[in-house]
């Protein structure tokens, strides 16, 4: 009774961790995920940005939050790029469309961090403003990932 | 006068010792995500934890022992057994999460890695529990946790539509893209991180530490009644600059520099910096609380010497259990485990072990033989066994949330 | 024998702290010695300490393993349980209240051994917290 207790709970455990997507639909809802999570690290550091041009943020604090922010959206990536697609044409249309959106995000979060540590303002909101565009496609991507 | 002054300054120290690092994160994640739909689920858990504190510490005025101490006796060894178990595993697992986030906390402001700090704080924490007094413990680390006091500020300097803010509170309204299952998944979270079992057995063993007798009862009532709640306020406040400064951009709060970025927003370097402040010493108090009461709920079990107001070599075996348990939470923060997740999982936990460590305070509180003509009224033991209800379907209901939301996503 | 309160074992006696005339705590009471007087009537003549006098009250398997543990590390001198005389308790109220303070009992090797090896080594330890 209690190792099939421990074998069901462990099935459960495991099926939260990320294994082959079986279907179009289950894929489109990761890469969904994905892109929200995306979002959310990348929008964190430009609202980090944001507020630090306006002269309302502590140097030592930017940059831990960009680099935290950097390592969290390079996860999200990796994560994505760890899942199986399967073998359908709209799966890889959609691996297509959000492989390089993600792409252009990690560059900008890269260019930020570096920016921040060498203290250069111009780089840094020149960057975030750049990578607005990034967050409206990731934005629309998460809303509608089939689209 | 004086009389005064001791009031003030403990419902002081309840307001600044109320928030700890599973309120920061939690309620800052739940404003992100929820914006303030869950608000009723942070009320709830502020009235259980006033019920349950005020019951023990009046058990501890009464009896002038703490409840653990007395839970052995009244319910005998083998369920006293089973709730120091799960009592201390959840109050060690909270100290590493209250240890990860002074970290977190001073690398907020450092850039220096977080792991760098652990060793030194470790120290710190552990100087400060071998040697330095109870209450100037207790009163230095609630007064500097008032700076959390910003997370107000920078509320109201957001100029939120206040209505709309209410409406939201009383009329709660699940966020459409969120689901139902996360939804009910932090309540619970949220329950587990206003209703921490240490909290309970530190107040009490506090009473105890502190010389309680009968007539503090009305001190208690009072830190109770007035410091928690307006605690809960600067939880409520933490999770509504999130709700109005990062809900609407899609971040959700997975950082200890998410919590703080509102502040910054509204108030600039100087909120920022009291934030962290708070943050600090918030989280300091915690673990220094969470510390102790891991080396109280063994002790009080066995019936050992214990407390700080003996010398330590006549209360060895308490303070070496509290070396131990810093020594386990230090060795889980090295482990690099995020402190972010390990406190999320701390709060669910929590919320787990609350009915076993509820439960016995509201039964002791109405034993005759230990509290005289002070046991429970009747309206409180109506409220406090509705409450007990209400955290065994939150305990039940916990793990099968937590796996199927895969712990909140 | 002479008329006294009426206790029940389980509800006043076990699980109870016991504390020196200080105050200061000792221990709980684990479990009871008990003896058979001339009338075979039974009387407690012992309050028991430690883990293997609690280990069986707790049961099961559980019970059975601390006991076992406990056996492992007592010397050969400690053949049973530590016990404190019940000839020594002054009061039986909220808790056992005896006319030995801990230092004169032997009952709690822990304690003394974790004071003698850790604690004592720690600078600070003999003084009050300031």
């Amino acid at each position: 009774m209690k190792t099939r207790v421990v074998v069901i709970a462990t099935t459960v455990l495991l099926a939260g961790c990320v294994g082959p997507a079986t279907s179009t639909s289950s894929y489109a809802g990761k890469a969904g995920h994905t892109a929200e999570d995306a979002l959310s690290q990348l929008e964190t550091a430009r609202l980090a940005v944001e507020t630090s041009a306006r002269g309302n943020m502590l140097g030592n604090t930017l940059e831990v939050m960009l680099s935290e922010a950097e390592d969290g959206f390079n996860s999200v990536q990796a994560t994505f790029d760890s899942i199986q697609p399967p073998d359908t044409p709209q799966a890889d249309a959609l691996k297509d469309k959000l492989d390089p959106i993600l792409s252009a995000g990690a560059d900008g979060l890269e260019k930020m961090r570096i920016a921040a540590r060498r203290g250069d303002a111009d780089v840094l909101k020149a960057t975030a403003t750049d990578l607005s565009k990034v967050s409206r496609q990731l934005q629309a991507f998460s809303d509608e990932p089939s689209a | 006068m004086k009389r005064l002054f001791a009031v003030t300054l403990g419902i002081l120290t309840a307001i600044g010792g109320f928030v700890d690092i599973g309120d920061l994160v939690t309620n800052a994640l739940v404003g992100s995500r929820f914006g303030l739909s869950l608000a009723w689920a942070t009320v709830g858990g502020v009235v259980g934890i006033c019920l349950y504190a005020e019951m023990s510490g009046r058990v501890a005025a009464v009896t002038g022992r703490g409840t653990f101490d007395l839970v052995r006796e009244r319910l005998g060894p083998r369920f006293g057994l089973a709730n120091l178990v799960a009592s201390f595993l959840v109050t060690l697992l909270t100290f590493t999460a209250e240890i990860g986030g002074i970290a977190l906390s001073i690398e907020l402001v450092t850039s220096v890695n977080y792991l760098l700090w652990v060793p030194l704080v470790g120290l710190a924490a552990w100087l400060i529990m071998w040697r330095v007094k109870f209450s100037l413990l207790e009163n230095a680390f609630g007064l500097v946790g008032l700076a959390l006091v910003v997370f107000a500020v920078a509320l109201w300097k957001l100029h939120p539509d206040w209505s709309g803010l209410v409406h939201q509170v009383v009329a709660p309204h699940k966020p459409h893209k969120e689901g139902l299952l996360p939804y009910f998944y932090y309540a619970i979270a949220l329950f587990g991180a206003a209703m921490t079992p240490y909290e309970v057995f530190f107040f009490s063993s506090g009473g105890v530490e502190e010389r309680w007798s009968a007539k503090d009862i009305i001190t208690s009532r009072t830190n109770v009644f007035i410091g928690f709640p307006l605690g809960a306020l600067l939880s409520l406040s933490i999770a509504a600059v999130a709700a109005l400064t990062l809900l609407p951009r899609g971040i959700q709060v997975d950082s200890l520099g998410g919590v703080s970025l509102p502040v910054a927003v509204a108030l600039g370097k100087i909120g920022l910096a009291i934030a962290i402040l708070g943050f600090v010493a918030a989280t300091f108090g915690a673990a220094l609380e969470t510390g102790l009461s891991c080396g109280y709920t063994v002790a009080q079990y066995f019936g050992w010497q214990w407390g700080k107001y003996v010398r330590p070599r006549d209360a060895a075996r308490f303070h070496v259990i509290v070396l131990l348990s810093l020594i386990i939470a230090i060795g889980g923060v090295l482990t690099t485990v995020n402190p972010v997740t390990i406190t999320e999982y701390s709060v669910v936990f929590s919320a787990i072990a609350l009915p076993l460590t509820y439960f016995p305070i509201l039964v002791i509180s109405n034993d005759r033989d230990y509290m005289g003509d002070k046991v429970n009224g009747r309206i409180s033991n109506t409220l406090a066994t509705v409450f007990l209800g209400v955290i065994v379907v939150a305990a039940v209901a916990a793990i099968p949330l937590m796996l199927l939301t895969k712990a909140g996503q | 024998m002479p008329a006294g309160r009426e206790l029940d074992l389980q509800l006043h006696l076990l699980d109870r702290q016991v504390k020196g005339p200080d105050g200061r705590l000792i221990c709980k009471v684990d479990d009871l010695e008990l003896e058979l007087d001339e009338a075979g009537r039974p009387y407690v003549t012992a309050i028991l300490v430690g883990p293997r006098a609690l280990g069986p009250r707790i049961g099961g398997r559980l019970g059975r393993w601390i006991v076992s543990i406990a056996e492992r590390l007592a010397t050969a001198e400690q053949a049973s349980p530590p016990r404190i005389d019940f000839a020594h308790v002054t009061d039986i109220g909220s808790s056992i209240v005896l006319a030995r303070n801990r230092s004169e009992l032997s009952v709690t090797p822990l304690e003394e051994w974790v004071d003698h090896y850790v604690i004592a080594r720690i600078p600070g330890s003999r003084h009050e917290s300031e």
